[in-house]
């Protein structure tokens, strides 16, 4: 028998078949896999609890020809408080969404599988916006796109006056005169909006709650880092329809 | 035997293209009909054509009829007071097999997926909404799956119908019949938890 053990948190499902399940892992040992749940909608099926979105589940994975399947599975942290409301579904979409499509199949990554975990343990919580941004900005800086925050990114002098540039283009802030020159577009932020961002690579996410961020800051945050997102990676929210329709949990401060 | 071409390798492909049938199955069907009487085959082709021309949304409740107002939302003897909102046409049936519902229906067609499509306004949400306007209704049942689609679709209508001033509930999760508790989940354990039901009631 070629049979596997592993850890990982649900991801996303899709529907196959009559009552088969698709569902893609992140797992603590392997990085991404896509794996089959046989008859996991049917409600009499053992699985059908554990491989829910969001759920951290321990699994004993089949080798397949082609894809593996789940033989066995049990819950360690199903997050139930997660689907109460429009907005956690929303920003743990978001979350899980990221890892899916920033990640490579097979790929193990533990820093990503602990920061997404402590994210969806908190996200019911706390402050699920400054979450969610701060998760973006380690999530990037883990997967080798650490924006540089602490000196301009050009010609590399310290940052001066209450303006700053960001520049997805060059990896990170501008000093004013680079910015000037042109030779990238950029977001012009407020000073304190670059310090935001330092803190939240420096912090634990269970730190973030007394972190106070005014509803501009929130604005430029977004902003930044799903351009930044977006330029090097090459992934936008998927969820935008949902996400800025009226009553939907984006509209924060639309 | 060739079979790259001919009405015969035809037939077995448009079979094979069918869900849950492979090309063995596909093969069987195919001989099956060759050779049982040319009624049988007739029938077939007729009722397939007949359901894709004919089968429409119901003009009400959006669930699949081929009259202009499905059985259901015609019968006069149901409850017109009480609403079931359900995600697919299937999700009816599976609701009238019970038969302890004697409300009447609306078919969203799909649950709001929060990363992909469908948003909301792929949905039947608007002929919804225009239907609980017009008062009659006092209470909505959100019959959407267990899932996370479902929940967020059906915290999506609460959100929305709220201020129309309906009752709304959802169906109760809990421990399916037949199943071991030792099985259960976290999840449907707590809501199992949460809904449960007073035995000793006068």
């Amino acid at each position: 028998m070629k049979l596997y053990k592993t850890e990982a948190i649900v991801l996303r499902t899709i529907n196959l078949r009559e009552a088969d399940l698709l569902v893609v892992l992140f797992s603590r040992e392997y990085g991404k896999l896509r794996v089959m749940a046989h008859g996991a909608r049917k409600p009499t099926s053992r699985k059908r609890g554990f491989v829910q979105p969001f759920c951290y589940s321990r699994f004993l994975l089949h080798k397949g020809r082609e894809m593996d399947s789940i033989s066995q599975c049990e819950g360690v942290e199903l997050f139930p408080e997660l689907l109460q409301s429009l907005r956690t579904i929303g920003y743990a979409s978001r979350l899980t969404g990221l890892v899916e499509n920033l990640t490579a199949e097979g790929e193990a990554n533990e820093k990503v599988f602990l920061l997404l975990l402590q994210a969806l343990r908190l996200l019911a919580r706390g402050d699920a916006e400054i979450l969610a941004r701060a998760f973006e900005v380690k999530l990037v800086s883990f997967l080798g796109y650490r924006p540089v925050l602490q000196h301009c990114a050009v010609c590399r002098r310290p940052l001066a006056g209450v303006q700053a540039a960001f520049s997805a283009a060059a990896g990170g802030v501008l000093c004013s005169a680079c910015a000037a020159r042109g030779a990238q577009p950029v977001i012009w932020c407020r000073r304190g909006t670059v310090e935001t961002l330092k803190l939240f690579l420096r912090w634990e996410l269970a730190r973030l709650e007394n972190c106070k961020v005014d509803a501009q800051a929130r604005r430029e945050l977004k902003a930044i880092l799903e351009n930044y997102i977006e330029y090097h990676l090459g992934y936008r929210g998927t969820a935008a329809e949902f996400w800025r329709h009226p009553g939907g949990p984006g509209n924060d401060h639309a | 035997m060739k079979l790259s071409s001919g009405s015969l390798a035809r037939l077995i492909n448009e079979l094979a293209g069918l869900p849950g049938i492979g090309p063995k199955s596909a093969q069987r069907l195919a001989f099956y009909l060759l050779n049982a009487p040319l009624e049988t085959a007739e029938n077939l082709a007729n009722a397939i054509l007949e359901a894709r021309k004919n089968i429409r949304y119901c003009s009400l409740c959006a669930n699949l009829t081929d009259a202009e107002m499905c059985p259901i939302c015609a019968d006069p003897r149901r409850n017109r007071e009480v609403l079931c909102v359900v995600e697919e046409p299937k999700d009816v049936l599976a609701m009238e097999k019970v038969r302890a519902y004697k409300g009447l229906y609306h078919v969203l067609h799909g649950a709001i997926s929060v990363r992909d499509n469908p948003g909301p306004d792929q949905l039947t949400i608007q002929q919804l909404m225009n239907r609980l306007q017009k008062g009659q209704i006092k209470e909505v049942i959100l019959a959407t799956n267990p899932t996370m689609e479902g929940d967020a679709t059906a915290l999506y209508l609460a959100e929305q119908i709220r201020p129309l001033g309906v009752k709304v509930t959802r169906l109760a999760h809990g421990l399916p019949v037949g199943a071991s508790i030792e099985y259960a989940d976290e999840i449907t354990l707590t809501r199992a938890l949460e809904g449960r039901q007073e035995l000793n009631k006068q």
